[in-house]
């Protein structure tokens, strides 16, 4: 009988000390190190995509003007030297990716999401906290400012305040009106990142796509990106590298080599959808 | 051909701009990532997790004579004193409770090495953190903590912690104690999505040699679990006089051969000592009068 007692006197502190500690909080735990799945796309990631290549891009003339008139060697110049993707486009990169969580020490509820991208040394916030983005004048940075919700097991992220980066790293912009829908998709120790850019100056159409991330767990990783701009190229005081209208000296470079139509090559919406095939086809036998 | 000119100096342009990009950028970090959310399994001993131990059961702990002496004066409803029913589980014993636990890294902003692994345990809603960068433990006079100060370093791939500067606690919720100078040595091995944790707990004052302890723990991907331990003490037991604390006087306890002969075992097995732990042991209790009964 003593023994019974006891235990209901157990059973008694256990209540007082766990009633009501349930907090659920929908979703899934994303934190971890993540290495990209390189061989998506590799030859646009690695090598980087071929000069005057802007098929399968829904870009608008204005972006197609800008990357005509954009000469690589514009990377050379000191202040473009260590220029960082914009969250739009870093993910393409050859990063490394740490997530964590920040929890409100008292309710345990999570604040944000916290992303370290070692490409370029980037630390991203993700508020789940419900605030809203701030007003259109506030500062535009290479990672914007991004809000997410839970939408069953994906994590989706709205981003806005971004700088003008780009699309396609051979020149093809995206201005710093663009806005960013990301989905992360974790399936247990692979995540797909799907990426929505909408961009009113240089996309026709929004601009999807996916990249798959690996699970590391063995640390040493690379997670530093040193980058101090030095003089590569002595030229004159404020010259940067260019082409005027017309004279880009690659625009038929990689439609030649590809036997492709030169406007396949130039982009568009058009050239995303697999209709465009049949069009492609037959200009290559007028050709 | 001035083209094909133009591409390889443009390439070979991009090339110097990445190597000055990356010259350098390796910062080799020894170890696993444990980050992340963990339950235990606790089928691992569930007799004496969930329901917990039987009273005067401190078989197979390498305690003293002053911890036997202790637990055989703790009264079970000592629990019910406002003081103690949210008393925390100290460090060396928090992990065998019915816990939730979440690990992350603190790194530091510019050099990206490890400044301390920080861990949240829900029982009790703990914070603890396991200093990484080679400080130095506090001097002897500074303050005890439930999780105590900690150290780590990686050997291999597996993390060893040494904590000092643990407040008193216990290393079974039957009474026996752990006190304020103990000390707790812990390794964390990874096999993929599960956790083992060695604790290694040494106690001058109530342990006679070091108590080993495992668990294993899950990796949890799906988020919802229970992450708050709120608790606030009441009065259980109205009509208990100001100050009076439930206790035992020696040689008092009701309990004292309750778990032996519910298990037919020698009194001297279930009171517990280095003895106790060990194969050997067996075939002095298969001899003893109350076995043969």
């Amino acid at each position: 009988m003593p023994s019974a007692v006891l235990a209901i006197v157990f059973a008694g502190a256990l209540y007082a000390q766990t009633a009501g500690s349930i907090a659920p909080s929908p979703g899934l735990d994303l934190s971890g190190n993540w290495a990209p799945l390189l061989h998506e796309d590799f030859p646009e990631r690695i090598p980087g995509p071929e000069l005057v290549n802007f098929a399968g891009l829904p870009i608008n003339a204005a972006a197609r003007e800008f990357a005509l008139s954009w000469d690589a060697s514009r990377l050379t110049v000191p202040e473009h030297q260590c220029q960082v993707h914009v969250a739009s486009y870093i993910y393409r990169g050859p990063l490394q990716l740490r997530i964590w969580e920040e929890r409100d020490p008292q309710s345990q509820r999570v604040i944000a999401i916290r992303q370290y991208i070692q490409n370029y040394e980037q630390n991203r916030t993700i508020w789940m906290d419900g605030r809203p983005h701030p007003p259109e004048g506030a500062a535009h940075t290479w990672m914007g400012f991004s809000t997410g919700k839970w939408e069953g097991n994906i994590l989706t992220v709205y981003t806005t305040h971004m700088k003008e980066g780009w699309v396609r790293r051979n020149g093809l912009p995206v201005s710093d009106q663009a806005t960013l829908v990301e989905h992360f998709i974790r399936h247990g120790n692979i995540f797909t990142h799907v990426s929505i850019v909408t961009d009113p100056n240089y996309l026709t159409e929004p601009l999807i796509k996916t990249q798959d991330f690996n699970q590391v767990i063995p640390e040493g990783q690379n997670w530093v990106y040193p980058c101090s701009p030095v003089v590569e190229i002595v030229r004159p005081r404020g010259a940067v590298p260019h082409y005027l209208p017309g004279e880009n000296p690659f625009l038929h470079e990689y439609a030649d080599k590809f036997n492709i139509p030169l406007e396949a090559a130039l982009g568009g919406a058009e050239t995303m959808y697999p209709e465009y095939q049949a069009k492609l086809k037959a200009a290559v036998a007028k050709k | 051909m001035r083209r094909v000119g133009f591409t390889l100096l443009t390439v070979m342009l991009a090339g110097l701009s990445l190597r000055a990009q990356t010259a350098g950028a390796f910062v080799a970090a020894p170890g696993l990532d444990l980050s992340g959310n963990w339950a235990p399994i606790v089928h691992e001993d569930q007799p004496e997790r969930g329901p917990g131990p039987p009273l005067v059961d401190y078989a197979g702990l390498p305690i003293t004579d002053g911890a036997r002496q202790w637990a055989l004066s703790w009264d079970a409803s000592r629990l019910t004193l406002p003081e103690h029913q949210c008393q925390v589980h100290v460090v060396s014993y928090i992990y065998r409770g019915p816990l939730n636990l979440r690990i992350w890294e603190e790194k530091d902003p510019q050099s990206q090495r490890i400044i301390a692994l920080r861990q949240y345990i829900s029982t009790y809603e703990q914070n603890r953190t396991i200093w990484m960068d080679g400080r130095e433990h506090p001097p002897e006079g500074a303050a005890h903590t439930w999780m105590g100060f900690s150290t780590g370093k990686w050997e291999g791939n597996m993390l060893t912690v040494y904590t000092t500067h643990i407040k008193e606690g216990w290393v079974r919720r039957n009474g026996l104690p752990i006190s304020d100078r103990a000390t707790l040595v812990e390794h964390y091995i990874r096999h993929g999505n599960l956790l083992t944790h060695v604790s290694i707990s040494t106690d001058p004052v109530y342990l006679t040699e070091p108590l080993i302890k495992t668990q294993t723990f899950n990796l949890i991907v799906q988020e919802g679990q229970n992450w708050l331990y709120p608790c606030s003490y009441v009065v259980e037991v109205a009509d208990r006089p100001r100050g009076a604390v439930p206790s035992y006087m020696p040689g008092e306890n009701p309990f004292m051969t309750e778990f032996a002969d519910q298990f037919k075992l020698p009194h001297d097995a279930v009171l517990g000592g280095a003895e106790t732990m060990y194969p050997e042991y067996q075939q002095k209790m298969a001899a003893s009068p109350q076995a043969k009964n």
